[in-house]
């Protein structure tokens, strides 16, 4: 398979040259071949070497050895390499048999012709330096063709392979893809129609398209597009990662790289910043600031581990970091053993190593992460004000609905005091028709619902108590552990001391229609009296029933003996149930002391909320029964607003508008708690340097030879005027001679905008990687680029005014043979088509329906995602709230990066664990569902769906009014037809269900829901109806193919 | 056909080069076995798979999270009460690292706090505290030279779901379904079950666990939730009846397949197919995880937890369920066993979790006529130590994290049955003879499976990477 790769590369990029002379390349053809097959053992790895004998130095591979060569250059029969190579005697034969590697016979060709040449032994390509090429000799047809010079390099492997560019795309098509690819959001139908109206490719100035561009550039999201890119790589996280993903505050720093792009800081800036701002003369805040990209790593808290080994961990995650993303070779492999393809030794590694180990840090985690800024944001002051707004909205739609609420309690007191019977009980006494346990315990059931057992008292116990109950709802639970003359001291229990220990209650459903049970879960436990825990071994606390964890529970201990003991236990939402259904109650006892089992004991329940089940006083309709008024005025304040409090509890509609006033207000506090300092994580250097040392076989504490701090060798030396520091390493990164810098990023940048990166491996661009598609034009780009002194925005401009960029992707009739003779576009006759990034997709749709809030920069935002993910993934530790209002309908960029449990909705996007540069883009059919019923989704397709509806009464207008937003075009008239048809299917199916109408136009944000949705009359129905229907066809045009693809 | 070849070369290329991988999901999620493997042998590249005769079809791998103690329950030491509260030896200890909770603390022999009992023909011994494991002994076979490198959880769990310690590397249910598919195109070829426990957890279950690592994500493990919607996004809105998601899907088909004529992208028909698969998916996720059709008596061998959805006995009768649709690998995780006090009670309330309903897998995989080609395999990420944490003396004390020795068993597909490979010494501290690395561990699991470990790799970031690393040895012992 890997053979087959090279010679890919071999026969579709160069066969030609190779037809017409057998000069071949070394770095290009000959290296691929010896670094694929023979440097496992004959490579720069000392450990695994074989025979003594590299492959990868000339010296050694033509070296004399007992009369003979391994390479004899211009003479192939005398090199032992061929003979080996292509013997048939198993025991000499190279690769060896187990070695699972063969060579085809054009491989072994060019090695043949490679030594009949010479051998000449170069440096791989890409750590020589960079040189800017002379500008290709283009036919005049090309010519024609050519905007800039990258259509020279691509024109010219065009001709050379007698294929055709691809024509210019629509300007549509180029209106949205610009827009997509520099902003990550799509035009405006507006923007769309302007470009259409004044474009013409062949315009000499091409003034339309480059104001086009410029606007784009010059457009705040343009730094939140790119930001995007440069999170992944950076693992930006706001949470530690492993066992206790503690919350950091970091986000400051996220703004910090969104500013750079937009105020287009030039790349060795914004590299010299982030990795040693803080060694700058008289660093700003912000300079500080910048090095927290280097404290993105994951941390670990996780209890018993070594402090030492995780700081250890987070030195070589910058490292292997900085590898991946400025130069492009993987390091990772170099903290065990040498590389085995590219020169980097060990030693190498860990002289890296040395520039990040003297942080001042010791490998904590949390709130320990030292060292850390104290850092003033200024970009809250917006989401306070629209967190304030909406908080005052929605007080106001709560004191109205609280007023009409006070009327119907009032209504609802009036019919209660005149129903009330004289023996209201808050309280009912469960009797359980039937009661089993565990270990063989008798329990007997007296008239009043107490439980008694007999003596066995085992050690450990769990009564089961089965049966039903004339409460029309179930919400708290009562225990009542009474004293009794059967018990030790006439106590609670038989145990030694008298007392019981109760670990845990479970509450389930049975049901005789299903063999399965229902869980139910409590909301809170109280009792009136609990032991001190550290006393008697972890028990006493009531709240530790509900935890089923046997080391802990409630317990008695020093209590009076004489007086009742009680719990109260609160559902988390009110039971309801079924005639077949009844309740299951478990009491269990599993102490590490053992045998305090109950002696007697009674369940009672309750269907009242509020204080009926948050306090162990009397509820307060019983405290109403026994005041017995004869008028609502006669009763007195503090019961009469116990009771209302208890009756808003219950009133839905109150309720609808209450728990969004909530939510909004925790909102607005939690960013007026973010426009304090926030501690971010940065980079500074302690007082005392740590020596640094080979890590043998890459072990934390095994330490070999100490080593000082320098750059591979094979890729240059800090220059002599350099500090020896992280500063002199940045420094060193983006100088002109850094053969790989420049090369890195403008394939960062090239993949960003055209799809695939001109070499297609952007992670490896050392001997295992691929040779570039166009090597001349990356190193043209890449000399530009540090000509135009790191410009980033320029680069982008050069790539996308390209006559290059804007051929079109599609693959219509004509040009079908294109998919066969070039399937990974290598050659660059057509553009790419791929599927948006979640990220994209996802900022589009609110695009596109006006929701998306515009605001640049802040604190971190939670988007809608399925109920209980963190819950789930975290067994209950964190919980997830969505936020609210506009902060709902933030870019994604803002999203709150939770480590253990990545946003849900982001399917394919880098997990952030480690620095991650490219993620590849899968079709799977968990994507499909998330499409189609993501809240996001839903939401921003009704929004859009209504939109459309205010623009135009026509459904025909109303489609295109979609697509225009969606698809930055006009339906042609057989879509249009589709979507008619399908639209008219639903809207015969809503008009006759209103009911499953109103509930689809439900979804998301209260202040989005139209009021005609919440009502019921015969108009209001008619145009939920209506919009419902062409609600659901936005949902399905949101889910097309092009909707989600970049073109 | 051309589409066909096309998409499969596009998706080879992919291998090599980790970009463009959307045209390989033409095939789908659930790759038809039938369908997929001859079209990926047809073109030799990637793997000539299975590498041998499989001995097992599926894998359903009982992972018990945060290190069971294997002297409590499987490696039973009847002299280690003649040392109890002595020193333990230096020659035993021999300076071996410890967790930052014990390390400088005495080490003091702690004998097992249960008591051990023999079973069957074979005579294995396993404690009391698993009865129900105890009496199908003679269909196990146990592993008790087991050993890690890693001493925390997540390392050490990270390590043996995925062969690295560090994550990002794909699981090894993620390289059995990237390397063998499954013959099931409705359901996920990888399903992950977590139960559902009251308490918040000390070691979360972190879905690297089951991740695709660099593999594409179509691989990763799909975790069932113990929620209303098991798979996340799969209940229709409310308000969206099925017949009209039925339409609107239909609107897509059409829409689509205008556009693919237009753009001549494979891209387009893939994505309506995953559609199409997902709207199945629908129906048959609910289908599986409603168990209402199960006969009562399978609630009575599985025991009174299995009636509680989410519990770790109701998800042992899903992967039954599981295993009889055809997946390729499910995996249980059941969390909290990290038992650093309080054994005898915390130990035995996990044991009551999962011993009756584990027992109950193997007897009923075994008369459905399924246990000989399904691998159960049960373990955590390492074991714990000999020596007591807290006063050893007491019901309080417990054992700290220990992964020079621990015990793993398997049973059914292609592994001997009432068998015991490997020993550990006196103190149940070092392995004593058959050493299994976590390494060996995984080639023998993949072994059963029909692959060749060494062969089974993946190129990414310029290295062919696989599950085993540069190591592994197939365990040939155990091997029936």
């Amino acid at each position: 398979m890997r053979i087959f790769l090279s010679l890919l590369a071999v026969t579709t990029l160069t066969a030609p040259n190779l037809s017409a002379a057998p000069e071949v390349s070394f770095s290009k053809e000959v290296l691929p071949i010896l670094a694929e097959n023979c440097f496992q053992c004959h490579g720069p790895d000392e450990n695994t070497r074989e025979a003594n004998l590299r492959l990868d130095i000339n010296e050694d591979a033509i070296r004399m050895r007992d009369g003979y060569q391994v390479i004899s250059p211009g003479n192939t029969a005398k090199s032992e390499l061929i003979n080996r190579i292509i013997s048939d005697d198993e025991s000499i034969k190279m690769p060896p048999a187990d070695f699972d590697k063969h060579l085809t016979k054009e491989e072994i060709l060019i090695l043949q012709n490679w030594i009949a040449n010479g051998a000449r032994f170069e440096q791989h390509w890409s750590f020589e330096q960079i040189t800017k090429p002379e500008l290709p000799q283009n036919t005049k047809k090309t010519q024609r063709w050519i905007r800039n010079e990258i259509d020279a390099f691509v024109g010219r492997k065009l001709e050379s392979e007698r294929i055709k560019p691809s024509s210019e795309a629509t300007a549509a098509t180029l209106a949205r893809r610009l827009s997509l690819d520099i902003t990550g959001l799509p035009p405006s139908p507006a923007a769309v129609e302007d470009f259409i109206g004044q474009y013409t490719p062949s315009d000499p100035d091409d003034k339309t398209y480059l104001n086009y561009v410029d606007a784009l550039l010059a457009s705040p999201h343009y730094g939140e597009r790119m930001a995007m890119f440069w999170l992944d790589a950076a693992r930006y996280s706001d949470t530690d990662g492993y066992q206790s993903d503690s919350t950091r505050s970091n986000w400051p720093w996220k703004d910090w790289v969104i500013n750079a792009f937009n105020s287009n800081m030039p790349y060795d800036q914004f590299t010299i910043e982030q990795f040693a701002g803080d060694l700058l003369p008289d660093a700003t805040a912000e300079q500080k600031l910048a090095t927290c990209f280097h404290r993105n790593h994951m941390a670990n808290g996780e209890g018993g581990r070594h402090p030492e080994e995780s700081r250890i961990e987070y030195v070589i995650d910058r490292v292997n970091t900085t590898g991946t993303v400025w130069l492009g070779v993987t390091l990772g492999c170099c903290q065990c053993h040498s590389h085995k393809y590219d020169p980097i030794s060990h030693q190498s590694y860990y002289e890296m190593f040395s520039f990040f180990n003297s942080i001042d840090e010791d490998g904590k985690a949390g709130g320990g992460a030292k060292p850390f800024l104290n850092y003033k944001p200024t970009t809250v002051a917006p989401h306070i004000t629209s967190a304030q707004k909406l908080v005052d909205q929605r007080l106001e739609a709560e004191r109205s609905e609280y007023k009409l609420a006070e009327k119907r309690f009032e209504s609802w007191l009036t019919a209660t005091i005149d129903s009330l019977t004289e023996d209201y009980q808050t309280w009912q006494v469960f009797k359980p028709s039937s009661t089993n346990s565990t270990f063989g315990t008798k329990l007997t059931l007296a008239n009043n619902g107490t439980i008694s057992t007999d003596d066995k008292n085992p050690h450990h116990e769990d009564f089961q108590l089965t049966g039903k109950t004339e409460l029309s709802r179930i919400t708290g639970i009562k225990i009542e552990v009474p004293p009794a003359e059967q018990n030790s001291h006439g106590a609670f229990s038989r145990s030694e001391s008298g007392h019981f220990i109760l670990t845990d209650v479970k509450l389930r459903v049975v049901s005789t229609a299903t063999s399965t049970v229902r869980d139910i879960r409590f909301a809170q436990a109280i009792a009136d009296h609990q032991a001190d825990r550290g006393k008697y071994n972890g028990y006493g606390l009531v709240a530790h029933i509900l935890d089923d964890d046997p080391r802990n529970g409630w317990a008695s201990f020093d209590s009076d003996i004489k007086t009742t003991r009680t719990a109260v236990l609160a559902l988390e939402t009110p039971l309801v149930l079924s005639p077949e259904e009844s309740i299951y109650i478990e009491l269990q006892q599993r102490s590490l002391q053992g045998s305090h089992n109950l002696g007697t004991f009674r369940i009672l329940l309750t269907d009242r909320v509020g204080k009926a089940v948050s306090s162990l006083e009397k509820g307060p309709l019983q405290r109403l029964t026994e005041s017995s008024p004869k008028s609502i005025e006669q009763i007195d304040a503090n019961l009469r607003n116990d009771l209302l409090q208890q009756f808003l509890i219950d009133d839905i509609a109150y309720q609808q508008v209450k728990q969004p006033l909530s939510q909004a207000q925790a909102q607005l506090n939690e960013f007026k708690s973010a426009a304090g300092g926030k501690r971010v994580m940065i980079l500074s250097e302690r007082s005392e340097p740590r020596p640094s040392h080979i890590l043998l076989r890459g072990v934390w504490d095994a330490k070999g030879d100490t080593v000082g701090t320098a750059v591979p060798p094979v890729l240059g030396s800090l220059s002599k005027d350099s500090p020896k520091n992280r500063l002199g390493l940045a420094q060193w990164l983006v100088n002109r001679k850094n053969p790989l810098t420049s090369r890195v990023t403008t394939n960062h940048i090239w993949r960003l905008i055209m799809g695939k990166g001109l070499v297609r491996t952007a992670e490896d661009f050392g001997v295992q990687g691929e040779l570039p598609t166009h090597p001349q034009l990356l190193d043209w780009l890449a000399a530009d680029l540090m000509e135009n002194n790191w410009d980033l925005k320029q680069l982008i401009r050069k790539i996308v005014t390209s006559a290059t960029y804007r051929q079109t992707s599609d693959l219509g009739v004509d040009r079908h043979n294109l998919r066969t003779i070039d399937p990974e576009n290598r050659l660059l006759a057509r553009a790419e088509r791929y599927r948006m990034p979640a990220w994209m997709i996802r900022d589009s749709v609110l695009q596109a329906s006006h929701l998306l809030d515009t605001t640049i920069g802040g604190p971190p935002v939670r988007p809608y995602q399925p109920t209980g993910v963190w819950a789930d993934i975290t067994m209950g530790r964190f919980k997830y709230t969505p936020s609210q209002g506009n902060a709902q309908f933030r870019r994604t960029v803002y999203t709150f990066w939770r480590r253990s449990a990545a946003p849900a909705f982001l399917f394919d996007n880098a997990k952030r664990r480690v620095c991650q540069v490219k993620t590849p883009i899968t079709n799977t059919p968990l994507q499909a569902l998330t499409l189609m019923n993501d809240l996001t989704y839903l939401e921003a397709s009704r929004v859009l769906a209504q939109n459309a509806i205010s623009a135009s009464k026509m459904p025909y207008e109303q489609i295109e009014f979609i697509y225009q937003h969606l698809l930055s075009r006009d339906p042609d008239p057989a879509e249009l037809r589709i979507v008619q048809s399908q639209l008219h299917e639903l809207e015969t199916y809503y008009h006759s269900n209103p009911d499953q109408a109103r509930r689809y136009l439900q979804h998301g944000q209260p202040e989005t829901v139209p009021d005609f949705a919440r009502k019921s009359d015969g108009n209001e129905l008619q145009q939920a109806s209506t919009l419902a229907a062409l609600s659901s066809i936005t949902s399905m045009i949101m889910n097309l193919d092009e909707t989600i693809t970049r073109e | 056909m051309s589409d066909q070849l096309t998409t499969t070369r596009r998706y080879f290329l992919g291998q090599c080069t980790g970009i463009s991988l959307g045209a390989m999901a033409a095939g789908g999620l659930f790759n038809d076995a039938a369908q997929a493997v001859p079209v990926r042998n047809e073109h030799g590249g990637l793997l000539p798979l299975p590498h041998h005769e499989p001995k097992a079809k599926r894998v359903i791998y009982l992972t018990q999270s945060g290190g069971p103690s294997q002297i409590e329950l499987y490696d039973h030491k009847p002299d280690m009460h003649k040392w109890a509260g002595d020193d333990l030896p230096e020659e035993i200890r021999q300076g071996q690292r410890l967790t930052t909770m014990t390390a400088g603390k005495a080490q003091l022999v702690m004998p097992s706090h249960a008591k051990f009992k023999q079973w069957g023909e074979s005579g294995a011994t396993v404690s009391e505290w698993i009865p129900h494991i105890g009496s199908i002994a003679d269909d196990l076979c146990f592993i008790k030279s087991m050993h890690s490198e890693y001493i925390n959880h997540a390392p050490a769990m990270t390590f043996m779901m995925t062969g690295s310690q560090i994550p990002g590397r794909p699981s090894i249910g993620a390289w059995g379904s990237y390397g063998l598919g499954s013959p099931n195109r409705d359901l996920p070829d990888y399903v992950v079950l977590v139960s559902k426990m009251q308490r918040p957890s000390d070691q979360p279950l972190y879905n690297y666990y089951w991740g695709n690592g660099f593999l594409p994500s179509r691989y990763q493990g799909v975790k069932f939730r113990n929620a209303s919607e098991p798979v996340l996004y799969l209940e229709d809105p409310d308000g969206l009846p099925r017949e009209m998601r039925r339409k609107l899907l239909d609107g897509i088909g059409r829409l689509n397949s205008l556009k693919s004529r237009q753009s001549g992208d494979p891209e387009i028909e893939a994505r309506t197919k995953q559609f199409e698969m997902a709207y199945r998916m629908q129906a048959s996720v609910p289908e599986l995880t409603d168990l209402s059709d199960e006969p009562e008596e399978i609630f009575e061998l599985y025991g009174p937890d299995s009636r509680r959805p989410g519990s770790y006995a109701a998800n042992c009768i899903l992967a039954r369920r599981l295993a009889e649709r055809g997946v390729r690998f499910t995996q249980l995780f059941h969390p909290d066993w990290d038992h650093h006090s309080r054994l005898s009670t915390w130990c035995v309330a996990r044991c009551r979790d999962t011993d009756q309903a584990t027992a109950a897998l193997i007897i009923d995989l075994k008369r459905r006529g399924l246990l000989k080609d399904t691998l159960v395999v049960w373990g955590g990420e390492f074991g714990r130590g000999v020596a007591g944490q807290g006063n050893w003396n007491t019901p309080s004390a417990g054992r700290d994290h220990h992964p020079r020795c621990f015990t793993y068993w398997m049973a059914g597909g292609g592994v001997k049955a009432g068998y015991t490979h490997g020993a550990t010494d006196d103190f149940s501290y070092n392995v004593a003879e058959g050493h299994v690395h976590v390494h060996d561990l995984q080639a023998t699991i993949l072994h059963l499976l029909g692959i060749n470990h060494e062969q089974l790799t993946y190129r990414y970031q310029g290295r062919d990477f696989r599950l085993t690393d540069v190591h592994g040895n197939v365990v040939k012992e155990i091997i029936s």
